[in-house]
């Protein structure tokens, strides 16, 4: 024994250490989540994926998708390396297109748009998720540009065959232009409005239903978040400003290719209720809605829409966490699911929520 | 076996002074930057307190806030730095010092009768045990440390937050994950292969050969990554993970060769 003296207290020493640093870590609960339907049925909605992130000692990310299955990602160097990432890999195309300086890249959640403008060229690529296909096309497009770092160029709207752009100049922010791409033709239209923009104003296209645009303006020099946004109907042949909806301080989305206009929002001092307000455009009238929910909703900041008029929306609850989807048009709660974690950890967070 | 077993309990022996201070060293040098931003922190509030004839709670949000352990611990990251580098001296200390001195233990260890496979192993054991050794006790101090500042701090000053919340450092070496510590140590295997593989050659070959090798292994090191890099990118454009896989396979695998070469040379080439 005497002779290995030097290497015993070594192993004594990284024995007694390590030791205590291996049951430190064994001593680290993890959540253990499982779902639980509240209500509808899990079958009748979209998969959606929930990604949900511990907090403290060994952060840990976990998903969640709508037949239950909860899959645990290591945190360890080599599950780092080998980590399988469910995101869908754009086209290498796609890919090297979007990431130049003079492109400008936009995104609905179900498709991924690249524009590019510049020597009358305007170069159009899409690439949809769900059927994993890329579309590309080069329209003819007047402009002096030599270079497209001058220009923001974003989608707005998808119908169909038709793209609707907006196109602001980073030199002059009253030159805002609505661009239509009919990707069956070669030719890129601008749609004509009324007004122009009032001057310290910036102004940002919203939803185009037939021939009817709306849009909001606001003071292109505000910070404040709850600068008030004014909405105009442009018609094509007059614009007026929509009274409805400037009274109102929450955000609105197009649905049902641009024919609605919905805002969501809690009501105050109600838990159970989510409530939203839903313009037609083709009515032109204002309506509210609301749905009750089985469970206590805090924090609504997650949503998606894959189907037309379905709200997907994910948000905190008194003992986890809840998916619900909202059958928007007939007012109904089509399903609610809540998740738990049997090892109540503390400070777990929504990570990420997307409808598959 | 037991030969390794003996040579490297020898090379431990030889080294303990050694090891002894720079251990002592490390513990010396973190327990003192604890206790002085420990006492400089609760100094400047005492001090913010009397002069402005404001209350502790004023005084500690004039401060930006109580004292965090990861600030109390800020001066450790440094300290586990400088004890990275030492771990790279030890490396080449622990072959050149054989060949220095009046006793050319060199002649001894050559001399000695078996595979000189064991001479190789026992070296890259011990340092092995060191880094092993040296993690532990990190870990011993910073749980000492935890203790100190929850012990020494008055409850206001002080934030209850996590142990894992501190320095870059801490946070590459103690991920609370127990396998990643055999992870370190493969990182650290290769890095010691390296240098050994340097000092092996420096004595096997005259100068301008030994330079020109070690070189080569060198580009060879970084050429990889390189090259790697640009045949995966035109494969797939999902390139951090990719890239990072094959290119930890292509340094396995080099090292893999070095070891090997390592080895050889140990055998045939090292001579008194």
């Amino acid at each position: 024994m005497k002779r290995y003296r030097q290497l015993l207290i070594y192993g004594v020493i990284i024995l007694i250490t390590i030791g205590s640093y291996i049951g430190y870590t064994l001593s680290i609960k993890g959540a253990d989540f499982s779902l639980e339907t509240v209500s509808g049925k899990p079958s009748q909605i979209e998969n959606f994926n929930l990604r949900l992130q511990t907090k403290g000692m060994r952060s840990t990310i976990y998903d969640v998708n709508a037949k239950g299955d909860i899959e645990k990602q290591s945190n360890s160097y080599v599950g780092q390396l080998f980590r399988e990432d469910s995101m869908t890999d754009l086209p290498d195309k796609y890919y090297e297109f979007t990431t130049q300086m003079e492109t400008n890249a936009s995104s609905d959640g179900q498709s991924e748009y690249a524009i590019q403008i510049k020597h009358n060229k305007l170069q159009f690529k899409m690439f949809t998720f769900k059927t994993e296909e890329m579309f590309e096309k080069t329209f003819q497009y007047d402009t002096k540009l030599e270079t497209g770092m001058d220009i923001q160029a974003s989608v707005v709207d998808k119908q169909a065959m038709k793209i609707y752009i907006q196109l602001d100049r980073v030199d002059q922010p009253r030159e805002t232009k609505l661009l239509v791409l009919d990707l069956t033709g070669d030719r890129v239209e601008e749609i004509v409005l009324q007004k122009p923009v009032a001057p310290k104003h910036a102004r940002q296209f919203l939803a185009i239903h037939q021939n009817e645009v709306v849009y909001t303006e606001q003071p292109s020099d505000s910070d404040e978040e709850n600068t008030k946004l004014s909405y105009f109907l442009d018609d094509g042949k007059s614009v007026r400003s929509i009274k409805e909806l400037n009274q109102q301080q929450i955000g609105y989305t197009p649905y049902a290719n641009g024919r609605y206009l919905i805002g969501f929002r809690l009501p105050e001092g109600e838990t159970k209720r989510i409530e939203w307000s839903m313009f037609d455009l083709e009515t032109k009238r204002l309506s509210e809605h609301s749905v009750s929910s089985p469970l206590v909703l805090k924090k609504i900041d997650w949503l998606d829409s894959k189907d037309e008029m379905q709200l997907y929306l994910s948000s905190e609850t008194s003992d986890g966490f809840q998916v619900s989807v909202i059958d928007l048009k007939n007012e109904q709660l089509m399903y609610q699911g809540e998740i738990k974690d049997a090892n109540r950890k503390k400070g777990t967070r929504i990570y990420d929520f997307a409808v598959q | 076996m037991k030969r390794w077993l003996l040579l490297t309990n020898e090379e431990l022996k030889r080294s303990t002074k050694l090891l002894v201070l720079l251990i002592s060293g490390l513990i010396v040098a973190e327990i003192a930057s604890l206790l002085y931003q420990i006492y400089d922190y609760q100094s400047t509030i005492e001090k913010t307190m009397r002069i402005e004839q404001i209350s502790e709670m004023d005084a500690i949000a004039r401060a930006g806030g109580a004292l965090t352990f990861a600030q109390a611990t800020d001066f450790y990251d440094s300290v586990i730095v400088l004890a990275m580098g030492m771990i790279i001296l030890f490396a080449f200390w622990i072959w050149y010092r054989d060949w220095m001195g009046e006793t050319k233990y060199i002649y001894r260890l050559l001399l000695l009768p078996g595979s000189r496979r064991a001479i190789f192993g026992s070296k890259m054991t011990a340092l092995l045990l060191v880094v092993t050794s040296l993690i532990g006790i990190q870990w011993g101090l910073l749980l000492l440390s935890r203790n100190l500042y929850l012990w020494l701090l008055p409850d206001a000053q002080q934030v209850t937050a996590s142990i894992n919340e501190y320095s870059f450092y801490m946070n590459l070496f103690y991920t609370m994950y127990p396998s990643d510590i055999l992870f370190i140590l493969l990182m650290s295997f290769i890095v010691i292969s390296f240098v050994f593989m340097t000092v092996l050659l420096e004595r096997s070959f005259r100068k301008g050969k030994a330079f020109l090798l070690v070189g080569l292994h060198g580009i060879a090191l970084i050429g990889g990554y390189i090259i790697l890099g640009l045949a995966l990118s035109a494969i797939s454009n999902d390139l951090s993970q990719l890239h990072m896989q094959f290119y930890l396979g292509y340094i396995v695998l080099l090292t893999l060769y070095v070891s090997y070469k390592n080895l050889r040379l140990v055998q045939t080439r090292l001579s008194v």
